[in-house]
């Protein structure tokens, strides 16, 4: 129950922690405490589940893979670290571990491409094999060993070949060394070929690869390293397009072995004159070298996995979404052409409903309301409409009941993400903000948070289960076992019978009589604030009165049998019950975020406003409010994103059934139940656009906390 | 927000006093009622979870209240966490774990070195290359899901156009239908947020000590080991269990790589297949979702601090 403790040290998000992370000290933690055993009891109850009910064989291969992939990683790692540590030293050592690391890759991976000649046709058994075959499941296999042999051989070659270029201090001697060392390691990896990878040079392709080569590197290096750098990278460009279009214009497996030599030796040679004409580094370049390369290898391993994993796959969704259902043409705008006429995304069918409902006339009355108290507020500040929350409160309100009306009349998949993030953005965050207020400097504040917090623990889909049994709607004539059912034929039930109805009305009225009574205070100290709010919840009273009193209230038949609310099935407004969900999940998020920006605000303004004679109600709204005002845009934009790929719930709710699809579902649908992938790329493209400017603000907001 | 909506020179004694304290306490009323509503939920679904299939079925959750204590069993988690249940908790739960735990751990490394170097480390294009990475915080991971999926299963290839060769981009490594699979996923998912959030905490070391030790002659591999490591252990703290209940709560990923492998399965898709045969195994939902539930919350209840710490430090994430 650490919320408050931590967020009380925080800044407004986001925040980093500095490195005095404690301003006061750490009690000293006796080894006996209670929340020690607890912990202590929890783990172990932990682990014995753990030993007990999955068993040692599952636990002990994951984590073995799991050891090995981090040992592996690791190695490689600190390997490479290590190698560019001698850079600056010892440069010779440098380029031979380098040259030999690149031979072995180079020739391990054509080998397992089976493009090299066969040294050992056996497999060989390698001595203690079998020994692990029990414990964890594998059958170890006998072993190919061509691939290390060849790996080791051209690691060897190219090692020797990188020593060679780099031990001598002469630069006369660069030339003939290079030269012989890359032809030698040319003939060689020449030789090493298999037959069945002997190419047939089509030395058309062979020159306009060359052609391009040789420009695309020459303007590059002309453009990076200028003019004197820059016949070596034409050299460069040489051999890297003599390579390409050796084997990748030839007819492979069709040559002879002048083919081979043709695109093996002459490449390399080129790479021969191209290494001998460099001039040694000097100390500062080496300097040079061994700071960048230290930087990517930091980073690359992380890069590589954005652009393998996440960038690359980006790429690929928006080639896919202008291709047919499996990607093998291309249909031009068809998708989105479906999207965004399909009577399935978005359907105005029922447009004329929004006129007959009367959330729609509600709304325009709160809109009325808002517009006109500001306009009255504003005559006495000599304002055109004073902004305060007694006037933007009503219109706000009026505003998201109205965009409620509109989106209940006008159906469709992307409607219902528009509605989605509508409602729970806003509430989740208007929720979150009320509980962080309400909770500041309560007692039991941090039990009080941590009650909210704790759905944000729990997955969207057992979240979703959860709201499965509260919504449960049985047959009338049964016992209802979902909670809001329960209640509300319960309020049906005791509404209808006489006694039932009198107490209700009682209660009511007496509920009726505060609020006048604190709308009368609060006009007498000119608290607008309470007024408005004490007005809101009396039209509510009322409300509830004339449904007792005439159409009835609750779940009840006009024979008096219970009638439970259908709470998943009945649209429109079972999108408001599923949104319900991730509100409820969502607002200790929202909460969390907003509470820590509220105690971050300096008391020395609030405090110097309750000595000019603010209320409470005053400060939060001027000086608050105002405060963390950039902190509830950090939250409502994380909101926002949330919601709109919101999946798993509707999932787990409804599966889009009932007129409940948003497009992350839809997409699902699409792309793997019908398996057609152009759409669901196409949808998948939609909720890629609908964050851009979300990504947006977040660049732009970086871009200053940096600056 | 009806806080204090009394000036306090309107305190007085008497029938003003009592309605005075009255409306006083009416917010902290509000916040325990919220709080109440927030809790019923969770308090129903744990309390369903140990009532047998004739009350789950018949009468609601909150009969506990009224002393009806003759159905409670414990035989629901039983029969999940038994091999005979449809749905399998036990493998779900392994799988879960074998899951969760890789990437946990190994988006924290990488994303590591990566932040130290985009903290403290002059390369060309660094500015550019973190305003992107932090840009792809936004970015829906449903639009990785089709090309990745499709990676999985054949590989990635591409076609050179001028020369008519198809080259592999990416090997078929029969990943689809694998947990391994399912990490890698995680981790290339993770990896904008983890750098996000460790580069805001280890660019706000202070400078002092970096330049001492690049005095003393520490080259950037040992300053990363020695020094940065050690000084950011609560914020690796922070990411590693938000990045936790975040691997073991997703349904997306974990559905889409697993395709038909039922084997593989971790807790959330166990019981989402559960909801779908509402009918014999519905008395059993309820123990299953809490089980799946369960090292979340054991997670969030010990570490709650670290969470917290992680989700204000990331609000940008989406």
């Amino acid at each position: 129950m650490a919320v408050a403790e931590d967020t009380a040290a925080a800044a407004p998000a986001p925040p980093s922690a500095p490195i005095p992370k404690r301003v006061r000290e750490e009690p000293k933690k006796s080894p006996l405490s209670v929340g020690g055993i607890m912990r202590f009891l929890v783990f172990a109850a932990l682990a014995a589940f753990l030993l007990y009910y999955v068993g040692p064989r599952d636990i002990a291969e994951t984590t073995l893979k799991v050891a090995l992939a981090v040992v592996l990683t690791a190695a490689v790692w600190v390997g490479a670290n290590l190698l560019f540590d001698q850079a600056y030293d010892h440069w010779t050592r440098f380029n031979t571990i380098v040259g030999a690391v690149a031979g072995f890759a180079g020739y391990f991976v054509a080998e397992a491409n089976g493009l090299f000649r066969s040294l050992f046709d056996d497999r060989v058994r390698i001595s203690g094999q079998g020994v692990f075959d029990d414990i964890l499941g594998w059958r170890t296999q006998p072993f190919n060993i061509n691939g290390p042999l060849w790996g080791l051989i051209g690691g060897a070659a190219l090692g020797l070949v990188m020593f060679l270029l780099s031990a001598p201090r002469q630069q006369l001697a660069r030339l003939p060394l290079s030269m012989v060392g890359f032809v030698g390691f040319g003939f060689l990896t020449a030789y090493a070929f298999a037959e069945s990878a002997w190419p047939l040079i089509d030395w058309t392709k062979l020159w306009v690869c060359v052609g391009v080569g040789v420009a695309l590197f020459g303007l590059i290096g002309l453009w990076r390293l200028g003019p004197a750098a820059a016949p070596l990278s034409v050299l460069t460009g040489a051999a890297v397009g003599w390579f390409v279009g050796a084997w990748g214009g030839g007819d492979i497996g069709r040559g002879n072995f002048l083919g081979v030599a043709y695109a093996t030796v002459v490449p390399a040679a080129i790479f021969g004159v191209r290494f001998g004409l460099a001039t040694e580094p000097d100390a500062n370049k080496r300097r040079r070298i061994e700071q960048r390369s230290r930087a990517w290898i930091f980073v690359t391993p992380a890069l590589g996995f954005i652009v393998i994993g996440l960038l690359g796959p980006l790429v690929r969704t928006i080639y896919l979404s202008f291709r047919n259902r499996n990607g093998t043409q291309s249909v031009g705008w068809d998708n989105y052409n479906e999207v965004f006429t399909s009577k399935n995304f978005i359907n105005y069918d029922n447009w004329e409903n929004i006129f007959t409902s009367r959330l729609f006339y509600f709304a325009l009355a709160l809109l009325a309301l808002g517009i006109l108290v500001g306009v009255i507020a504003g005559r006495r500040t000599g304002q055109p409409f004073e902004g305060g929350p007694s006037s933007v409160g009503p219109f706000l309100a009026g505003f998201f009941i109205l965009s409620c009306a509109i989106l209940a009349s006008i159906r469709g998949t992307i409607m219902n993400n528009i509605w989605w993030v509508i409602v729970v953005t806003t509430l989740a965050t208007v929720l979150g903000l009320a509980i962080a207020v309400l909770a500041d400097r309560a007692r039991a504040e941090n039990a009080a948070k941590s009650l909210v917090f704790l759905p944000m623990a729990i997955s969207f889909i057992g979240a979703g289960i959860i709201w499965r049994f509260m919504y449960q709607a049985r047959d009338p004539s049964q016992q209802q076992t979902g909670v809001m059912n329960a209640v509300w034929v319960w309020i049906g039930q005791t509404t209808t019978s006489t006694t039932g109805e009198v107490i209700w009305l009682v209660v009511l009225s007496a509920l009726a009589l505060v609020l006048l009574f604190l709308i009368k205070q609060g006009l007498d100290t000119k608290s607008n604030t309470m007024a408005g709010f004490a007005a809101g919840f009396l039209v509510l009273d009322a409300w509830l009165i004339y449904r007792i009193l005439g159409p009835g209230l609750g779940g009840v038949a006009a024979n008096g049998d219970p009638k439970p609310i259908l709470f998943i099935q009945e649209g429109p407004f079972n999108n408001m019950w599923l949104m319900v969900v991730l509100i409820w999940v969502q607002t200790g998020f929202a909460m969390v975020i907003l509470s820590s920006a509220i105690k971050a605000v300096p008391t020395e303004l609030t405090e110097a406003a309750k000595v000019d004679g603010a209320t409470e109600s005053q400060v939060f709204w001027r000086i608050t409010l105002p405060q963390i005002a950039p902190t509830v845009g950090v939250v409502t934009t994380a909101l926002f994103v949330t919601v709109m790929k919101v999946f798993d719930i509707v999932y787990a709710m409804t599966n889009g059934n009932f007129g409940t699809q948003v497009i992350a579902n839809q997409m699902w649908i699409t792309a793997f139940g019908q398996s057609n992938l152009g759409l669901g790329s196409a949808l998948a493209v939609v909720l890629f656009v609908s964050v851009i400017p979300i990504m947006w603000i977040n660049i732009r907001r970086m871009q200053r906390e940096r600056a | 927000m009806t806080a204090g909506i009394v000036n306090p020179d309107q305190r007085g004694n008497g029938a003003g006093g009592a309605i005075y304290r009255f409306l006083r306490s009416i917010p902290t009323w509000v916040l325990w009622l919220l709080v109440v509503i927030w809790s019923i939920p969770n308090i129903g679904l744990l309390v369903n979870s140990v009532r047998d299939r004739d009350a789950q079925l018949n009468t609601g959750w909150w009969q506990i209240f009224q002393g009806d204590f003759d159905n409670l069993t414990l035989d629901n988690y039983r029969e999940v966490l038994g091999t005979t249940a449809a749905g399998g908790m036990k493998q779900g739960l392994t799988n879960s774990f074998a899951i969760a735990l890789p990437a946990t751990i190994i988006p924290i490394a990488f994303a590591a070195f990566a932040a130290y170097a985009f903290a403290w480390i002059d390369f060309k294009h660094r500015q550019g290359l973190f305003i992107g990475t932090v840009a792809l915080l936004a970015v829906p991971l449903q639009v990785a899901l089709i090309p990745l999926l499709l990676m999985y299963v054949n590989g990635a290839h591409w076609t050179i156009p001028y020369l008519d060769k198809t080259i592999t981009v990416f090997p078929d490594l029969n990943l689809a239908g694998t947990t391994t699979g399912i990490w890698l996923a995680h981790t290339a998912f993770a990896m904008p947020f983890a750098i996000f959030l460790l580069h805001n905490y280890i660019s706000s070391l202070p400078k002092d000590i970096f330049e001492s030790a690049r005095i003393d002659g520490a080259n950037h591999f040992r300053i990363f080991w020695r020094l940065v490591l050690p000084l950011s252990v609560p914020v690796l703290a922070a990411f590693a269990i938000f990045q936790f209940l975040w691997t073991w709560n997703d349904y997306l990923i974990a559905v889409t790589m697993i395709g038909a492998n039922e084997a593989v399965a971790p807790s959330t898709v166990v019981i989402a297949a559960q909801t779908g045969q509402f009918g014999q195994f519905e008395h059993l939902l309820p123990a299953g979702a809490f089980l799946q539930a369960a090292v979340p919350l054991a997670v969030f209840f010990l570490l709650q601090r670290f969470f917290v710490r992680g989700i204000l430090a990331g609000s940008v994430k989406g």
